[in-house]
């Protein structure tokens, strides 16, 4: 029975670690506050229900959703079934990801991996960082309003940007309109002075009294220091090419940042001492969902990688529904965010029980682990990047990595037996000194038996049915995308139009302009909610044609199989 | 969920509800992967897949298995508003996760806010007679209170183990077509409905 009673406190431990969040008590109370609301609204229910025959009941729901709808719009809503309204209209209300602190916007919507940054600030660096750096628009050209509106929408009621809601000015604005809106200085109100002091000093003191205030930063607030000064060196590295100097980007970040040039010349100039463990890396979210066989052939850091993330996602689920957002998507969003945890916990849990010398006693096993799924999570900016840096999560360049995955691990948060390989790997034994790695061999017989070279065949002929059902897709894709980027184009040419018109008769009379500007500002949302289900729509095809593909892809297989 | 809930049939939504130790998590991994898992690992929650043939039909069954501990009410929630059907599991050798059946049947109620709501009752471990101590009397008593099915299980045996799930499979399936009768304005099953008004 003392089994039993450690085993209790293993769940405490385990209990306290999955805490969501600290707010926790204020959110129960929210919580208590929408069961009784909806307690009324099933006293309601009742009510009607003797009343009135079900399906007029239906009817009745119908329609009073149209008139919310109507009132919130005031304009005839095109939607009327299906969608799950009070989200779209409300979570970023209720829990908006700009204009508040930091810490609250990353645990709103956050990037999922270790960098602790919120994902609009992700999204905005590595888009410049990837079409920016040697444009003469970077940190010059003034936004296209209404996109950068658009964009900020979508950010907003955490729906998905595509390539053409973003441009360079409309990344840099947002950027710029993220940071300015925060409700105290990235530096934070209390280190802010502090550091325009130590960057007044003279070397050598200088560099320690910064580091030792960058050091006391918060782990949010160092992330965002880290990266933007990180990329804002990249812009200025190029300046040969987009004429970019530190006045430039005083003119246009300044304001928001509210440093002195000093400083922030001070920390860009110094960013390798500052931040020697920051290394920009493309964002790479969440898989929404396991391709096919990507388990089996993911390797373990790939897979641990990828459970922080997915836990990660559940606990923001969570906290989302937890504040009251509940609705069939997210319901269906969480289910599957939890089978991918189960699944990549289980392929660990049998990846290290099969690299294990002797079995240990089931308790130490246990413990283990449970130590050491939550501190990769918890890892936060300080930690290297290594294991983010991989571009592209299509199973091709997955499979081309395979051979030359060992790395050394020297992340301290690994513990050893993470640090040995795959079995799969044991079929390249020569690589590897470490005696797990040759432990890993002798118990997976089974990988030996196999023809090498048939095997070798296999995967080559598989990438290459692969490559070319995705170049297909691709074209597809890019075909679509144009023709989108040619809408959004005339769309937008209309729009400027009529802001021309707009201000023409503004300098008329000022009365209905107000008007205007209100029911602008209602179409605005109007459309950004068709977008965003549009955009769920786009997201579900896509995910069934990379399903298609998959099974393309074994059907082939199966034949070569079959005739050989 | 819709793209495979189209290609591969229907999809029934299970919860595994009980306190800690009772054998929720090694009733689904048998069910699941025909395997019995000796040592005890807390579970905070975890989800599983399955194709399996319902009375010649192709569906999915989803098993969303929970953890025992009341800290985890609150994701525990967002679960049960989604689940279609419970399997409230208690050990026979453990009177203390009997009593807690009482507790998480009214947890769900509060939750879904259905009487008849697909759910089993499960005493399991049957293996372990011998240590029997929560009666059968007792256990059908309350299965017949609750107006639920009881069946005794063996997660180590396997004995029941397919028979809980395919049952509350079929509860669900069952359910699921009395409310789509509900909505075409089907008599009986709104019948059926205000005995639940007139019962809450
Ligand atoms: N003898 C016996 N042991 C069982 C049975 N089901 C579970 N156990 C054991 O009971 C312990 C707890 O089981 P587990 O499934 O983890 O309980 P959970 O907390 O409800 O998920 C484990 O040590 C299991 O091996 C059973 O049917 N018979
Ligand atoms: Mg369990």
């Amino acid at each position: 029975m003392h089994h039993l009673r450690s085993v209790f406190w293993k769940e405490k431990e385990e209990k306290a670690k999955f805490k969501l969040e600290s707010k926790e008590k204020l959110k129960d109370d929210k919580k208590e506050k929408v069961k009784e609301e909806k307690k009324e609204k099933v006293k309601e229910k009742e009510k009607e229900k003797d009343k009135v025959k079900e399906k007029d009941k239906e009817k009745i729901k119908e329609k009073d959703k149209d008139k919310k709808e109507k009132k919130l719009t005031k304009i005839p809503s095109t939607v009327t079934s299906g969608v799950p309204f009070e989200e779209i209209f409300t979570l970023g209300v209720a829990l908006p990801i700009f204009g508040v602190p930091l810490q609250q916007s990353v645990e709103r919507a956050r990037c999922h991996d270790d960098t602790g940054l919120p994902l609009v600030v992700r999204d905005s660096i590595d888009y410049l960082q990837a079409h920016g750096l040697k444009s003469n628009q970077i940190y010059r050209s003034e936004p296209d309003k209404i996109k950068l509106q658009q964009l900020r929408k979508l950010y907003t009621d955490r729906g998905a940007a595509f390539p053409y809601h973003w441009d360079i000015p409309v990344a840099c604005a947002i950027l710029k309109n993220f940071i300015s809106e925060l409700p105290e200085s990235i530096l934070t109100q209390e280190l802010h002075g502090q550091f325009e002091q130590a960057a007044a000093i003279a070397e050598p003191q200088r560099e320690s009294a910064v580091v030792a205030l960058i050091g006391r930063l918060p782990q949010h607030n160092h992330a965002l220091v880290a990266w933007l000064c990180c990329h804002l060196r990249a812009v200025l590295d190029n300046e040969q090419y987009n004429h970019v100097n530190i006045q430039t980007i005083m003119t246009s970040l300044g304001p928001a940042l509210g440093m002195s040039q000093n400083l922030l010349a001070y920390l860009i100039a110094n960013k390798d001492k500052l931040f020697p463990d920051v290394k920009l890396t493309r964002y790479v979210p969440p898989l929404q969902s396991l391709p096919a066989d990507w388990i089996d052939r993911a390797s373990e850091s790939e897979l641990s990688t990828e459970l922080g993330k997915q836990e990660s996602l559940l606990r923001q689920i969570h906290a989302e529904m937890h504040a009251g957002f509940i609705t069939a998507a997210r319901d269906h969003q969480l289910w599957e965010a939890q089978r991918i945890v189960t699944q990549l916990k289980r392929k660990l849990r049998s990846v290290q029980k099969s690299v294990e010398p002797t079995s240990l006693p089931s308790q130490h096993l246990s413990v283990d682990e449970h130590q050491t799924i939550p501190s990769i999570e918890e890892t936060n900016a300080q930690t290297n990047e290594q294991t983010i840096e991989q571009e592209d999560i299509t199973p091709t360049s997955q499979s081309c990595d395979v051979p030359d995955v060992k790395e050394p691990s020297n992340d301290p948060t690994f513990p050893v037996d993470f640090e040995s390989q795959k079995p799969q790997e044991a079929v390249f034994p020569v690589e590897f000194e470490d005696t797990f790695a040759f432990e890993a061999k002798e118990t997976e017989p089974e990988s030996q038996e196999k023809p090498k070279l048939s095997e070798k065949e296999l995967k080559v002929l598989r990438l290459q049915l692969e490559n070319a059902e995705y170049l297909q897709l691709k074209s597809l894709l890019q075909a679509k995308i144009n023709s989108e980027q040619f809408e959004i184009v005339k769309l937008r040419s209309h729009v400027a139009l009529k802001n021309k018109q707009d201000n023409l008769q503004n300098k008329e009379k000022d009365n209905s302009s107000q008007e205007d500007q209100e029911l602008k500002q209602k179409l605005m949302k109007e459309n950004a909610m068709l977008e965003q289900k549009r955009l769920n729509l786009i997201n579900q095809i896509f995910q069934e044609r990379v399903a298609c593909v998959q099974l393309k892809i074994e059907l082939a297989m199966n034949e070569i199989m079959s005739k050989s | 969920m819709s793209r495979k809930a189209g290609a591969q049939g229907t999809l029934h939504k299970v919860i595994m509800v009980g306190s800690g130790g009772v054998g929720k998590s090694a009733l689904t991994l048998q069910f699941m992967y025909d395997e019995f898992v000796e040592d005890y690992e807390p579970t905070k929650a975890d989800s599983y897949r399955k194709k399996v043939v319902l009375d010649g039909e192709e569906v999915q069954i989803d098993i969303l298995d929970t953890a025992g501990q009341e800290d985890y009410a609150a994701i525990r929630d967002n679960y049960f508003r989604s689940g279609e059907g419970f399997l409230c599991v208690f050990s026979i050798t453990e009177p203390e996760s009997f009593d807690a059946t009482q507790d998480f049947r009214e947890q769900i109620l509060r939750v879904k806010n259905d009487e008849n709501i697909p759910f089993l009752l499960v005493g399991n471990k049957s293996d372990l007679a011998d240590k029997r101590r929560v009666p059968l009397d007792a256990c059908r008593e309350r299965a017949a209170a609750w107006r639920v099915p009881y069946v005794e299980t063996s997660a180590k045996t396997r004995d029941n183990v397919d028979k809980v799930f395919f049952d509350l499979m079929r509860e669900i399936r069952s359910r699921k077509s009395d409310d789509s009768r509900a909505l075409n304005g089907d008599v009986r099953a709104k019948k059926r409905r205000r005995i639940k008004c007139a019962i809450l």
